[in-house]
């Protein structure tokens, strides 16, 4: 889901520049390591993630009525400057209704510690710790987490089922010192599912629509979507099927902007100005039901679609993308949820198998490109990934609510675990 | 204190015996003259046993492509009604596992929803109106299962696009027979089975018949997975299959009594209790999970002969009630021990019906029959509240005959009132018997003692070569003779289903419902030949059926799903049947099912594209013996490759499974039998959504019957 923050183009942007504002707090390893390797260009190593991080839940998710058992249920996650993974805790009950806020979870991939960040306090200002101010429904059931500009952005979908509620918002949370920068409430009608940082604006996909909502950096206002002077954006996403649709995935680079509109049986990638929002060319089909997209180093996207279980490769143009459609195809009952790219390599996750893949696009061939594959273990439902080098990378499973560690070495089972 | 399963189960069987006793109390008193012999209507066509014509039950279903199969041509197998099934072309059945999990049935690529089930002619639904589970149907209930293939709904009811499966339940015979049956096999599976078929030696309970069996297995079956699907040749690991027990109680009790002279009551009475693990498929396993259900029907009819006239009246009413424990929701969470996720799921249904019917001649050579019925259907679930709606139909056959009765045209229309879906279903049939001598066109002496003629639909159903012996004929005449049975016909028909209160209002298992759904609609056409002897069956169709506003569950994110009207089809299908009865004992049988389904939603990813898990190709072939001293079976099942997904992206190969057995009646009427299933222990075989099959079992069967 989100623009890798640590393929090597990325890293390079990142972090080989004065470290203003990186934070150092106790994993000053991991990031000197890491600039060290991305700046010299060799393969960087990254301390082993523990095989197993479990993520908090029940009373430590700060559950609205005393006793309610909110699960962790991990939805979104990122790696962040400072080399934790941060992870979206939904905080919903076994039945998916919110039992508390919205929280998010930053975890050390070689220690385990983690940092836990109450979404819902609208608090810009307030101290940590203090309840002064604070509307613990503010943010409910984050999903989409993306790091930008050393900030981290919080998509809360607020609750399913309702086409109104609380909870609906765009979060920014520092996550330096834990604290909750901004927070907006989406616009009415609209949920929050995806959401990338653009030059001047913040974009945000609906759960509900093939639309886009923005806001503004500098106020932190809402911009497009703010009313009916200001609509949203309607992305032109054919909906021949007549299906459900919603924007699964955002993603910023450059001066583009692109957005997944995902239906079953049809999903499409969207080309667009990241500052004006201004349609390239026309929406593109590429699979069924895509969830989520990755940038590789040679400026392509990988897309892969949850419904139909493939990946696809998109290029962008001037007069918008091109798609290269089944580039690889899973095996049956895959679910694909996550990828995640590094350099050629794309890491990609598979719900249904429980199992998670490195593919090599680099190569032509499909039957080359499969580099790993690391079952999770049975009932794990991994939902997210994130590489830490090319061949490690930290999983984060829905169903049992744990970060695993996975070292990609062939085919190996229950977990390839550190 | 009982449990309130054992509560329920109680109260089905005391109604049912109360209901029998009373209204046997009155037909004692009344005169007894004639029989209307039960049956529902069905037509018969390849049985492979002699097939007894019902009088006055005209059928529903003339001219249309239909198998039956009797259930005592497999008395030495431990069997299911799914795996009986098998023998049909134009079926496939779709289990959950192994024995007495989940199974349903699609008829010609229709869904499992789109397929009626009909237990003596009453509708049976699964759970919230959806999929019935052919495995809540205990064989030793059974007499014969009838399989009607095509959009039915003018003859058999709103619901029936793929077809009707007709289940006919046992029946009094003439002479009183006490039948048991005990098996066991592998995977701890075990099954006690009884049944008492009053004749007139019964005395005041002569026409009662009751069956009774229980069921049981321990699961357990060994199947190979792949824990790295996507690597090519990773290898397969050995893994036992866990909470896939299950238990069974059915009980069947049926009278038939003339009450009153040219009347007679015909009374049913059925339950089933069940328990079984949810194991879940490969990789999301619900070690927790249980569905306990319970299930009653009690019905009753009443026919009556005036002239040549046949009328009947019916009452019927189904209860229903499920509970799934532990099964979570969206991603099945109870399997993380949290203790709100195993919360039980409980839903109840009721629908109670009455019909009244008239079936008459006019003019020598046409037959009408009009049904009126009425009823309603109450759905009660967690989550779903309470919901209610009146259902009610009218319906009007015809059938006449012309050429001499070489030539048969069937029309039918019945509108169809469901809450408030109101839809009219149209058919015609055609049937023609080009060679048909004299002697086919038999005169029936009605009940009533007037002469009148035999529809074209039991004329076809009756083994022909019984009349026309094919020895003593010279040529022109034996060639016509030898003709004579062959029969051309054509059907045609419209209808639809109504979305299920599952679909409109329950919210359960990581599905959400939709109250805005309009019914599907389906129409099809079909042409054949069949050739009916008292040895040789031979019949092939060729048929198109098209499908709109299909209701399909689409992903709403992140982790449910909803139904949606959005799917568009068409079907092209061929279907071959033969039966021969061979010297010795011994039959030869071959069904084959060629589909082409096709995807035509209007989406670029599926148009074109095959629909999934319907095998192109399904062939069935079995050779069995029926002796007075040996019997035994040897039958291969295959299915060709066939699409995961509608999009053509993944397939499940193509899958083998041979079976066979061997028996002997040892002493008296004590037969024992030996049956291996899956015989060549293929145990990568999965069905629907990663399920393992069980790889080779073995059973032993003893059985009497005195």
């Amino acid at each position: 889901m989100t623009p890798n923050p640590m393929t090597p183009k990325k890293m390079r942007e990142m972090l080989c520049v004065p470290m203003i504002g990186v934070p150092m707090i106790g994993v000053q390893t991991i990031v000197l390591a890491a600039l060290l390797s991305a700046c010299s260009g060799g393969g960087y190593l990254a301390p082993p993630p523990l095989p197993s991080t479990t993520l908090p839940s029940g009373a430590a998710l700060k559950p609205w009525v005393a006793g309610d058992q909110g699960l962790s249920k991990p939805e979104g996650m990122a790696l962040a400057a400072d080399g934790r993974a941060w992870v979206t805790l939904t905080n919903l009950d076994a039945n998916y209704a919110a039992a508390g806020p919205g929280m998010l979870a930053g975890v050390v991939p070689s220690t385990g510690a983690t940092t836990l960040i109450d979404l819902a306090r609208s608090d810009a200002g307030v101290p940590p710790g203090s309840d002064a101010g604070v509307d613990e429904h503010a943010c409910v059931n984050p999903g989409a987490v993306k790091s930008d500009e050393g900030l981290l952005l919080v998509a809360c979908g607020g609750s399913y089922g309702a086409s109104t509620g609380p909870g609906r918002a765009v979060v920014q949370v520092n996550p330096v010192n834990g604290s909750v920068a901004h927070s907006l409430a989406a616009p009415g009608g609209f949920q929050p599912y995806s959401l990338a940082g653009g030059p001047t604006k913040i974009w945000i996909g609906d759960t509900n629509t093939a639309s886009l909502a923005s806001i503004e950096r500098s106020s932190f206002a809402l911009a497009d979507g703010a009313d009916s002077a200001h609509p949203a954006i309607a992305l032109p996403c054919t909906d021949a099927a007549d299906a459900y649709m919603y924007v699964s995935d955002l993603l910023v680079d450059g001066s583009d902007l692109f957005a997944l509109c995902s239906a079953e049986p049809d999903g499409y990638i969207v080309q667009l100005d990241a500052t004006t929002g201004a349609v390239k060319g026309s929406a593109q089909l590429v699979g069924a039901t895509p969830v989520a997209m990755a940038l590789l180093s040679d400026g392509r996207i990988a897309v892969v679609n949850s419904v139909d279980e493939t990946l696809a490769l998109v290029t962008r143009g001037a007069a918008g993308p091109t798609v290269q459609r089944a580039v690889y195809t899973f095996a049956h009952g895959a679910a694909l949820q996550d990828v995640k790219a590094r350099g050629m390599f794309v890491f990609t996750v598979s719900s249904g198998t429980n199992t998670v893949q490195k593919l090599d696009l680099s190569q032509t061939a499909q039957s080359k490109m499969l580099v790993g594959e690391v079952n999770t273990g049975d009932s794990s439902y991994p939902y997210n990934i994130v590489p830490l080098d090319d061949d490690q990378a930290i999983v984060s499973n829905n169903g049992t609510g744990v970060l695993v560690g996975v070292k990609f070495t062939g085919s190996s089972r229950d977990g390839g675990a550190n | 204190m009982p449990s309130p399963r054992a509560q329920t189960g109680r109260v089905f069987s005391a109604a049912a015996l109360f209901l029998v006793a009373a209204l046997r109390a009155h037909g004692e008193s009344a005169a007894t003259v004639g029989a209307f012999p039960s049956g529902g209507g069905v037509s018969d066509e390849i049985s492979g046993d002699e097939v007894d014509i019902p009088v006055g039950a005209v059928s529903r279903t003339p001219s249309v492509p239909t198998t039956a199969i009797d259930v005592e041509r497999f008395a030495g197998e431990q069997t299911s009604v799914a795996e009986l099934l098998a023998a049909s072309p134009g079926t496939t059945v779709r289990a959950l596992g192994g024995p007495l999990q989940t199974a349903t049935v699609s008829l010609r690529g229709a869904s499992a929803d789109e397929s009626l089930i009909l237990l003596d002619g009453i509708p049976l639904h699964g759970p919230g109106g959806g999929a019935f589970d052919l495995s809540a149907i205990p064989v030793a209930l059974i007499s014969r299962i009838v399989v009607h293939r095509g959009v039915l709904g003018a003859q058999l009811g709103a619901g029936a696009l793929g077809g009707a499966i007709e289940i006919v339940p046992r029946a009094a015979q003439a002479e009183t027979q006490v039948g048991v049956r005990g098996s066991f096999g592998s995977f701890q599976t075990a099954q006690l089975a009884g049944e008492l078929s009053c004749g007139a030696s019964c005395g005041a309970l002569q026409g009662v018949t009751g069956a009774i069996q229980l069921d049981r297995t321990g699961g357990g079956f060994g199947y190979l997975r792949s824990f790295t699907p996507d690597v090519a040749g990773a290898p397969l690991v050995q893994e036992t299959r866990q909470n896939d027990d299950a238990t069974r109680l059915g009980i069947l009790v049926r009278d038939e009594t003339e009450i009153a002279a040219g009347t007679t009551l015909d009374v049913l009475a059925l339950g089933s209790l069940g328990d079984r693990g949810l194991p879940g498929p490969i990789g999301a396993f619900t070690l927790r999970s249980r569905s306990e259900d319970q299930s009653g029907i009690v019905g009753a009819r009443v026919r009556r002969a005036e002239g040549s006239a046949v009328l009947s009246a019916r009452a019927w009413a189904q209860i229903d009630r499920v509970v799934l424990n532990g099964s979570g929701d969206g991603f099945s969470s109870c399997a993380s021990g949290n203790d709100r996720s195993c919360a039980e799921q409980e839903t109840h249904s009721l629908s109670a019906r009455g019909e009244v019917e008239a079936s008459f001649p006019i003019g020598g050579l046409q037959w009408a029959t009009a049904t009126l019925s009425g009823g309603s259907d109450w759905f009660a679930g967690q989550g779903a509240g309470v919901h209610r709606r009146g259902v009610g139909s009218l319906a009007l056959h015809d059938e006449f005959t012309l050429l001499g009765g070489a030539l048969s045209l069937a029309p039918a229309v019945r509108l169809d009132a469901i809450g408030a879906d109101l839809a009219a279903s149209p058919a015609l049939a055609i049937s023609m018997r080009p060679f048909a001598g004299a002697q086919t066109r038999a005169v029936q002496q009605g009940a009533s003692g007037q002469s009148m003629p035999l529809p074209a639909s039991m004329q076809s159903a009756q083994p022909a070569l019984s009349t026309a012996p094919l020895a003593n004929a010279d040529t022109s005449r034996g060639l016509l003779e030898l003709l004579a049975p062959l029969e051309f016909r054509a059907s045609a028909g419209l209808s639809f289903r109504a979305p299920s209160f599952a679909e409109l209002y329950l919210q359960q298992g990581g599905t959400s419902p939709n109250p805005s759904l309009r019914p599907e609609r389906a129409g099809s056409i079909d042409v054949g030949a069949a050739y009916h002897t008292a040895r040789v069956t031979v019949a092939g169709t060729l048929f198109w059926s098209r499908f709109r506003d299909l209701i399909l569950y689409e992903l709403y994110p992140p982790a449910r799903e909803k139904p949606f009207n959005i799917g568009q089809a068409r079907v092209l299908g061929a279907e071959l049947e033969a039966l021969v009865v061979l010297p010795l004992g011994f039959t030869a049988e071959l069904s084959w099912s060629y589909l082409q389904a096709i995807d035509e939603r209007p989406a670029a990813t599926e148009t074109g594209q095959k629909l999934p898990y319907r095998p192109p190709h399904r062939l069935f072939a079995r050779a069995a013996r029926r002796g007075d001293r040996l019997e035994g079976f040897a039958e291969a099942v295959f299915s060709s490759s066939m699409p995961r997904n509608q999009f053509g992206t993944t397939s499940l190969p193509s899958q083998f499974t041979l079976s066979c057995g061997l028996g002997a009646r040892v002493v008296g009427p004590l037969w024992v039998d030996l049956e291996l299933k899956n015989a060549l222990d293929d145990q990568t075989q999965q069905d629907l959504f990663q399920y393992p099959l069980p790889g080779l079992s073995l059973s032993a069967i003893a059985r009497a019957r005195f």
